[in-house]
């Protein structure tokens, strides 16, 4: 009964992600704040690789086109629906909250890989680096990173309205990515800032991708790194989780 | 219409911080019956519509239909019914087709299933030659058709539809009525939402008049139609201003005139309360023709909504109806 049940809820969550990659994936924002945009901060860091070394920059060139990536998709896939009111109409379907939760959670997966593909065409094209030391490390970090972005996105877009939620989230995104750990390692980073850097889980995804590919770490060990993504990913899902049961059922 | 009790509210309240949107409203429907839920904007029709599909949770009360509540098993009684929304709400950048698909596939309907609905909705909506329209390039009265048929994709027994008529021109408003109609007589239990008085009269079996989220009352239209001999206000302009003694003739000409229950003359304006407008507009005419007064606009003027339910308490309290808790008490 339980597995049938999981069935019916992963049945209507891909459906609804199918329709999501349908109606959004060639959206403007989608394609030039998921795909361009990072694309671009990639290729320049790619250009600075000589000046900080090349595995305190790469891991931030995934993370960075992860974060862009899979925000995008979610960011677009809500904003879209409450402008033309069809989140509301959502209200009358017979579809469960965590159904709608993890169906708009896959748009955000799917993207956050295609992202890392990008950027990983990308570092190959400049470094020539091909090998992930620790691949299941890389694999977990890039899958837990686009959840965590993905609900972090999910609450952002939920709460506020499409115009100042698109503006939050940029500051959210480039908050993570100059104070997060993505483009300055910590011997760069004032201290008075580190407190804010370990508050921002974009630091720990980080460190999951670098250990996943030169074995090695920067800011925090891999293994804590785990540790708190998942504490990040949990307490996040439980907040959209909430915020979702609040919005649709007032 | 069979006589089984397919939704019942019972004393249902939905308040938002301190503003209540219903008061307490209780009201059955029967299966097959077209039950019409009239009222001003802000009465509490689209919250009701909301209850009974448990997109909301009661403050108080509770709404059941086929014995389930709507807000605790709104998955199971969501399968069973089908909502209009008032507003367009399918996806602009889909087809109608992948809309319809999506819409049926969320029901729970298997591939083949929701192919077969999609061609027989389709195809009873007129449809089917333009199932490869992006929805958010149609036309309003073709978005309300597709809206209906993702409503009906599943072959619901309840179907919800909120100010299905609004914003629509009056061909296409009249030929989606008669499809509701039609509906209706297949056996759907339809609940209609309507300010459109003519519209819920027309087409429902039994009507709930709701105002300010309070149930005014609740009774077969002919009955509401018995008491809705409202008189409609005739304002003409007429081109100069008139002295006293010509508004003081005018007035007492007017008051010879059989069915003008009420007149007002005042600067340029005659103002007449009738039941009979286009036969009086007629004889006002000829009378200030014969006045040398000229002419400049006429206005009909329907009667408010105020004016509506103050008639509506009053007529229904006079031939032995009962009122439900009055916004209106002591008014007038």
């Amino acid at each position: 009964m339980l597995v049938r049940s999981g069935d019916a809820v992963m049945n209507n969550s891909l459906i609804i992600f199918l329709k999501d990659v349908r109606e959004y994936y060639s959206k403007a924002p989608v394609i030039s704040w998921g795909i361009l945009f990072p694309l671009t901060a990639v290729v320049l860091m790619g250009l600075s690789i000589g000046l900080y070394g090349e595995n305190r920059l790469v891991p931030g060139m995934f993370t960075l086109s992860l974060l862009f990536a899979s925000t995008s998709m979610v960011q677009v896939a809500i904003s879209f629906e409450k402008m033309s009111g069809t989140f509301q109409r959502i209200l009358f379907l017979p579809l469960r909250d965590m159904e709608l939760l993890i169906g708009k959670s896959l748009g955000g997966i799917l993207y956050g890989f295609i992202g890392v593909g990008i950027a990983g065409f990308t570092v190959y094209f400049i470094t020539g680096h091909t090998i992930l030391l620790r691949p299941w490390f890389f694999i977990v970090g890039v899958l837990i990173g686009s959840l965590v972005f993905t609900f972090l996105c999910l609450i952002i877009t939920l709460i506020l309205d499409p115009i100042p939620g698109v503006a939050t989230l940029n500051i959210v995104r480039f908050t993570m990515v100059f104070l997060g750990g993505i483009i300055f390692p910590k011997v760069m980073m004032p201290k008075i800032l580190l407190p804010l850097t370990y508050a921002l889980p974009s630091v720990y995804i980080n460190e999951m991708i670098r250990f996943g590919l030169y074995n090695t770490w920067d800011y925090i060990d891999p293994y804590t790194s785990i540790a708190m993504s998942l504490i990040y990913l949990t307490t996040l899902f439980i907040i959209a989780r909430r915020i979702l049961d609040r919005i649709l059922y007032p | 219409m069979n006589r089984e009790i397919v939704i019942e509210a019972e004393e249902l309240v939905k308040r938002y911080g301190k503003i209540y949107a219903l008061k307490g409203v209780s009201f059955k429907v029967y299966g097959g019956e077209i039950y019409g839920l009239l009222g001003p904007n802000g009465a509490g029709k689209t919250t009701t519509i909301r209850a009974i599909a448990g997109a909301l949770k009661p403050s108080q009360g509770y709404v059941r239909v086929f014995g389930l509540d709507s807000f605790r098993d709104k998955y199971h009684v969501r399968k069973r019914i089908g909502v209009v929304p008032e507003l367009p709400s399918l996806y602009p950048e889909l087809t109608i087709y992948e809309n319809l698909y999506f819409i049926g596939r969320i029901y729970g309907l298997n591939r083949d299933r929701v192919k077969e609905r999609i061609r027989v909705v389709s195809e009873r909506l007129g449809l089917e030659k333009i199932l490869h329209y992006k929805y958010g390039r149609l036309s309003k009265g073709f978005k309300r058709r597709v809206d209906i048929a993702a409503a009906l994709v599943h072959d619901p027994d309840i179907l919800l539809l909120d100010e299905p008529t609004t914003g629509l021109d009056v061909l296409v408003a009249s030929r989606l009525r008669e499809f509701i109609a039609e509906l209706g007589r297949m056996g759907k239990t339809i609940i209609l939402s309507s300010h459109y008085i003519d519209e819920a009269m027309n087409l429902s079996d039994r009507v709930l008049l709701l105002y300010n989220g309070v149930k005014i009352l609740e009774d077969q239209p002919e009955y509401l139609r018995r008491i809705l001999q409202l008189d409609k206000r005739v304002r003409i302009y007429l081109s100069r201003r008139l002295d006293a003694g010509e508004a003081n003739m005018v007035r007492k000409r007017l008051e010879g005139i059989d069915g003008i229950d009420k007149i007002d003359v005042r600067d340029r304006i005659v103002e007449l309360h009738t039941k009979k407008p286009v036969e009086i507009v007629r004889r006002v005419e000829d009378l200030l023709v014969e006045l040398g007064i000229g002419i400049k606009d006429i206005d009909v003027i329907p009667p408010s909504w105020e004016d509506i339910f103050r008639k509506f308490v009053e007529g229904y309290e006079g031939i032995g109806g009962k009122c439900g808790p009055c916004p209106l008490a002591g008014a007038g």
